[in-house]
């Protein structure tokens, strides 16, 4: 009669062991895409990161989990092919993950292992870019346009430098040539990936929608074509100068303006001549 | 005719001996608050002098007053278009430093100092800032200092003089002051009415005293700067502007204002004048010659039936005209001709009137043979070497006049826009006044020369034995003839008091918005 809850108990762990261990297992293909995808392939070229076919050829799992787990301290530990890395992708460090677990990155590392072979192209189906309008992307980053699931207009923390829309946030990085920084697939992918812990954060409850993916990519491939910079009308420092002409004008306006006010004290001169205690 | 009653004051400036009990009176009662500390709504400054603010008379500096300009007059430093371009900077404010820094001492060091080798001091503190200052100037700074290069040389009433007549005027020998007592004019066409943008201040219309409403009061200080006499303040603390309220309260009580009543002197006479207000525009509006007489025009005289008819008419109460007939100003004023406003130039049409004084007038230095004096004295006392005689016997009357310690220009300068003669004019009947009384007490003149002043003044002796008695020996009524208020009278042309009926008493007060 005694044996029956002990056959319940270990039933169980065994599921839950079991469980666990399917998990792990299946995370190697899942994690690279939540984590790592939106700047990385297997096999496909490279986006803002390399490309990690083939990459425990070179780099072992030790380094891997570290490279990983803090890319920015493995760089300023003067490490010389992290810095050739960071100096050969723009000088853009791979965010750090602390979130992932040692057995995480395995995974991901053995699912690398296995995917540089060509097995893993069922893993990650090529997604095709939906179509994007330009208008569309404008409003979205603006936020004449919600966003379906209520995140932050874009320019809430970018700016983008472009004739007839009012300037961004100065929070994050201004995002004229992103495109040329990061070519088109790399931003769709940094827009849907969210690889930095601020958007991360920001986008956590409110995914954006693969359609509002193509629209933004749309527009920033719009801006980058178009953007002052490139056509020559870039203002950024006439307006600064155009400034301070300003207030030098407006000063010396009210100056001539109230010239003959009274400057001082009328008794200034008397003042001037007292004896001053210490 | 539109006939309103005016509560207007004389000052006797020979009267005044320079004591500042007026000042202190009123300070004691209006101005011993915080934010007020700096401000004298009654003031007394020795002439010649700065005054307070300094040289508060000079309007190329303040810019006060009104200008005549095209056969109109406008604000010099305020008004509308000059008052809205300014109005966020107001370019012609004085400072504090103007005024002067207000200050008291750290008395309770005096007690608390624990015992040391040194007596403990109490050290002067701001009573704007409450740390310890160098005290730099106060109200009356230049008080009795008449020969002083930073103050009575800087005197802006020498304006027409050469520079040999001034020096004149600071030789030792010569030297001399007198005491210019100033309140709030309350004025007939004040400009710092003119000037507010809020439209908090006001001219009452029963008696004409000129109010500042503190709930509308909005600082913007156009008052202070159009207040060509400088009598409107700015406190800082409660951040509005204050100024002389002729103490009414003591008035509708029929009590003389705190300044008046204090006087020691008593130079200071209060009562009503009867005006004509349709009069106002075209008199502020005349020539700078003609803006005495034609005040004066203005002034009705109490006793015609025709004014009596038009001020009932304008619901000036019955009290009141018998105050106005029975008033000390209209005698100075419009009667003898003996009082004068002052800086009548400054086109406010002031009801504040100064007799001028004679004081300076009546001596004169001149040379005389010591030497039978000198060989009286003992043979060690020290002999002076120089011969003058302050001379003031009353031979060559008008010969005096025109060898006068200060110069005619001077007097005319501060009470008659510059016009000399209208001062000898005063100053013939002041001295008649004194000519005719030493006949009478004294008896050393002959008839006949008395006749003669008399005559020249252009008075009778009888009217001279009046002048005599007010200026000398007026009892309380005669100095203040302060007439029923009937505040509910004018109250009642405003508002209906059936709405407020029951209301006073016991209730809730409101607090003020802003400050206090």
């Amino acid at each position: 009669m005694k044996i029956v809850p002990h056959l319940i108990f270990v039933t169980i762990t065994l599921f839950v062991i079991s469980a666990k261990k399917l998990h792990a297992q299946k995370a190697g293909n899942e994690i690279f895409k939540e984590t790592c995808s939106a700047c990385h392939t297997v096999g496909k070229g490279k986006l803002i990161g390399p490309d990690l076919a083939n990459v425990h050829n070179h780099l072992t799992l030790d380094y891997f989990t570290k490279f990983v787990k803090s890319s920015q301290s493995v760089i300023k530990s003067g490490d010389k092919y992290a810095d050739s890395i960071f100096n050969a992708y723009g000088k853009m460090a791979m965010p750090d993950h602390p979130q992932l677990s040692e057995e995480q990155i395995k995974s991901i590392y053995d699912y690398l292992k296995e995917a540089s072979g060509g097995g893993a192209e069922e893993a990650i189906p090529e997604e095709e870019l939906l179509p994007g309008d330009i208008e569309r992307g404008r409003a979205l980053f603006v936020g004449n346009l919600r966003f379906t699931n209520s995140g932050a207009s874009c320019n809430s923390c970018h700016n983008v430098n472009i004739a007839g829309l009012i300037t961004g946030g100065a929070l994050a990085k201004d995002l004229t040539q992103s495109v040329t920084r990061l070519t088109e697939t790399g931003v769709a992918g940094v827009i849907k990936g969210l690889p930095y812990p601020q958007m991360k954060e920001t986008y956590a409850m409110h995914p954006i929608t693969p359609q509002e993916v193509a629209d933004l990519t749309t527009f920033l491939v719009y801006v980058d074509e178009k953007s002052a910079i490139k056509t020559g009308n870039y203002t950024g420092n006439y307006m600064l100068l155009g400034g301070g002409g300003g207030i030098v004008f407006l000063l010396s306006l009210y100056s001539f303006f109230w010239f003959k006010r009274k400057r001082q004290a009328v008794n200034k001169s008397v003042f001037s001549r007292q004896i001053k205690s210490a | 005719m539109d006939v309103r009653s005016q509560i207007a004051m004389v000052f006797h400036l020979d009267k005044c001996i320079g004591c500042h009990t007026c000042s202190i009176a009123c300070k004691n009662i209006w101005t011993d608050r915080k934010g007020a500390e700096y401000m004298w709504w009654n003031n007394v400054e020795t002439k010649p002098g700065t005054g307070y603010p300094t040289k508060w008379e000079d309007q190329e500096i303040y810019k006060g007053g009104w200008e005549k300009r095209n056969d109109k007059i406008q604000l010099m430093g305020a008004g509308k278009r000059r008052g809205l371009t300014n109005i966020f900077y107001n370019p012609n404010l004085p400072v504090i430093d103007d005024y002067y820094e207000p200050f008291t001492y750290k008395y309770l060091d005096l007690i608390e100092s624990p015992e040391t080798d040194d007596q403990p001091t109490a050290r002067p503190v701001s009573l704007i800032t409450g740390q310890p200052i160098d005290i730099k100037m106060g109200p009356n700074w230049d008080d009795d200092l008449s020969g002083s290069p930073d103050y009575a040389r800087n005197d802006p009433n020498f304006k027409g003089m050469t520079a040999e007549e001034q020096e004149v005027m600071f030789q030792l020998e010569k030297m001399a002051f007198f005491y210019l007592p100033r309140i709030c004019n309350h004025c007939l066409n004040p400009a710092c009415v003119a000037s507010c943008p809020s439209g908090a201040i006001y001219k009452r219309g029963e008696d004409g005293v000129v109010l500042i409403n503190q709930e509308v009061c909005r600082a913007w200080r156009m008052c202070v700067t159009a207040c060509p006499y400088k009598k409107s303040y700015y406190n800082w603390h409660t951040g509005k502007s204050e100024k002389c309220i002729l103490c009414y309260p003591r008035m509708e009580a029929g009590l003389a204002p705190a300044c008046m009543h204090s006087c020691v002197g008593r130079i200071r006479y209060l009562g009503v004048l009867l005006y004509d207000a349709s009069k106002i525009e075209a008199t502020a509006s005349v020539d700078e010659k003609d803006l005495i007489n034609s005040q004066m025009d203005m002034l009705l005289d109490p006793f015609d039936e025709n004014v009596i008819r038009e001020a009932k008419k304008n619901g000036v109460a019955d009290s009141t005209i018998h105050a106005a007939q029975n008033s000390p100003i209209y005698k100075f004023v419009k009667e003898w001709k003996l009082a004068l406003p002052l800086h009548p130039e400054f086109r406010t049409l002031p009801m504040l009137f100064y007799v001028p004084p004679l004081l300076p007038v009546m001596a004169t230095v001149k040379k005389t043979d010591n030497t039978e004096q000198q060989d009286k004295m003992h043979p060690i006392a020290k002999k002076w070497e120089d011969n003058w005689l302050y001379d003031t016997s009353t031979e060559e009357l008008w010969g005096t006049l025109d060898q006068i310690r200060f110069p005619l220009k001077y007097i005319a300068n501060l009470f008659s826009a510059g016009d000399e003669e209208l001062i000898k004019e005063k100053w013939k009947k002041l001295m008649a006044v004194r000519i005719h009384r030493r006949k009478v007490t004294v008896g050393d003149i002959s008839d006949e020369k008395v006749a003669t002043t008399l005559r020249d003044a252009g008075m009778t002796a009888e009217e001279a034995d009046a002048i005599y008695a007010l200026t000398s020996l007026p009892k309380f009524e005669e100095r203040f003839v302060i007439p029923a208020a009937h505040r509910e009278q004018a109250i009642e042309m405003m508002d209906f008091t059936g709405d407020t009926k029951g209301d006073a008493g016991f209730g809730i007060k409101t607090k003020p918005v802003r400050g206090i």
